[in-house]
């Protein structure tokens, strides 16, 4: 975990496209490695359709950034492989998260903007 | 009556596509693959079991290439924290391309040794005759098969004398190498000599064993070029081996593109010439015999220019010849004496 830079976010920022969707998909709650995977596919329309690979590694540098944690709590221990694990967001994630879409909404909004003023004939 | 008996509850067996993806976790890392090789299986599993279908054959396409991507990144950075840098990244991923390219050819060298072997119909033996043309102008199938197992026994031998990972970069520097050079080789030992590593296994068992693994591939690429060089320059007297068949076939195609028919005849009397096939009641007929029998490969010849009608015409006139009683084979020419 990076040690006094967690009130200063843009060192995580921008995230790339496969960990900034498994930050959104556990910014729905806890979810094992199958489970994100089709939350990814699922969240990006089936444009992103994650490996195994790609998924661990970038759980891999998340963990090691400590934007996510392993989670203690099983939602059904007798039902479950022990060989899952569940993965969640820590409070530097949630606030990496947040802020990632923060940017990307100015991202949206101010092409937009341009986008509707060259529509109208104007230069953005 | 009828009487039901519950099934017992037992643990499904592992498929055997999610126990061949645990193989290839190999492919990774030993960190890596020991902090998240069994979650790959298991999401692996799962991934297996919502295929539609649950049929392998959906789901492998976009899992290898998932593993050949995301493995190659782990390799790379792994080398790059390890004391590679930069340099040793643009090995490792050098390595990686370089052991795809050979295993794609050693695959396709298999599956047309399996396709030549093992079918026994018209179309093989004309796959044979490929085969045999190949064989004579320099390209060695079995040999390039051969090296190309005999390479992953360093990488093999490292991993299992040292377990260590370096195994697999054993492996893949020296693929690069045949692909590349044998002088590759020492390169890697130079690299793996001065860049430090952050290693359980002390640094002078691990040099030891990079400089032999290295001299072993250097010395005996040396005395497998030596050893080619003198079994095509002196073929063993008396041998009817492919090796003689290939040798002295080389030499009948000179003699036909000098257009000398009577040391052409001459070697075919000596039973010099591979190709040469066999009728069922095991009558030795020539190239020209065969093409008038729809299945030979004077196409072939001719498609090669000027050399090649030279040897067609050589063996037209060898046809004829035999055909006119003019010349005749010799008893010792039985049935897989001409390079089968």
């Amino acid at each position: 975990v990076r040690k006094g830079v967690t009130d200063d976010l843009t060192p995580f920022l921008p995230l790339p496209p496969a960990p900034l969707h498994i930050v959104l998909a556990l910014n729905r709650g806890e979810r094992h490695g199958y489970a994100l995977m089709a939350d990814v596919e699922e969240l990006s329309g089936g444009v992103i359709r994650m490996g195994p690979g790609t998924l661990y590694g970038s759980i891999k540098k998340l963990l090691a950034q400590g934007l996510i944690e392993e989670s203690d709590t099983r939602p059904d221990p007798t039902l479950d492989d022990r060989r899952r694990r569940y993965y969640r967001l820590t409070g530097l994630g949630q606030r990496v998260c947040q802020a990632e879409l923060d940017r990307l909404s100015t991202l949206l909004e101010r092409s937009g903007s341009a986008a509707s003023a060259r529509l109208l004939g104007g230069r953005p | 009556v009828t009487v039901t008996v519950p099934r017992p509850t037992l643990t499904p067996p592992e498929p055997s596509a999610a126990r061949l993806y645990g193989l290839l976790l190999t492919l990774y890392p030993r960190s890596f693959r020991d902090r998240f090789g069994d979650e790959m299986r298991q999401a692996f599993a799962d991934l297996l079991a919502h295929t539609a279908g649950g049929r392998p054959s959906r789901l492998w396409p976009r899992v290898l290439r998932d593993l050949v991507a995301s493995a190659g990144r782990e390799r790379a950075s792994q080398l790059a924290a390890g004391g590679g840098g930069r340099a040793g990244a643009f090995v490792a991923a050098a390595a990686a391309v370089a052991l795809l390219v050979t295993g794609g050819s050693a695959a396709q060298v298999l599956v047309a040794l399996i396709l030549l072997i093992a079918l026994p119909t018209v179309g093989a033996v004309q796959l044979r005759q490929a085969w045999l043309v190949r064989r004579t102008t320099g390209a060695l199938p079995v040999a390039r098969l051969g090296v190309g197992v005999a390479s992953f026994l360093p990488g093999v031998v490292w991993l299992v004398a040292v377990g260590d990972d370096r195994g697999f970069w054993i492996v893949a520097s020296i693929v690069l190498s045949l692909v590349c050079g044998f002088g590759l080789a020492a390169v890697w030992a130079v690299v793996t000599l001065v860049s430090p590593r952050r290693r359980s296994e002390p640094a002078s068992r691990r040099r030891a064993v990079a400089l032999l693994a290295a001299a072993v591939l250097v010395l005996g690429g040396m005395a497998g070029v030596a050893y080619n060089s003198y079994r095509k320059s002196r073929p063993p007297p008396g041998d009817h081996s492919a090796a003689r068949a290939s040798a002295e076939s080389r030499a009948l195609w000179d003699a036909a593109r000098a257009g000398d028919l009577a040391l052409v005849t001459a070697m075919i009397d000596a039973c010099a010439d591979p190709f040469v096939h066999f009728d069922d009641g095991g009558r030795a007929r020539s190239n020209a015999e065969e093409e008038s029998a729809g299945w030979g490969n004077r196409g072939h010849w001719e498609s090669m220019g000027a050399e090649g009608r030279a040897k067609l015409a050589a063996y037209d006139e060898i046809a004829r010849r035999l055909r006119a009683g003019e010349a005749t084979w010799p008893d010792r020419c039985g049935r897989g004496a001409a390079g089968r």
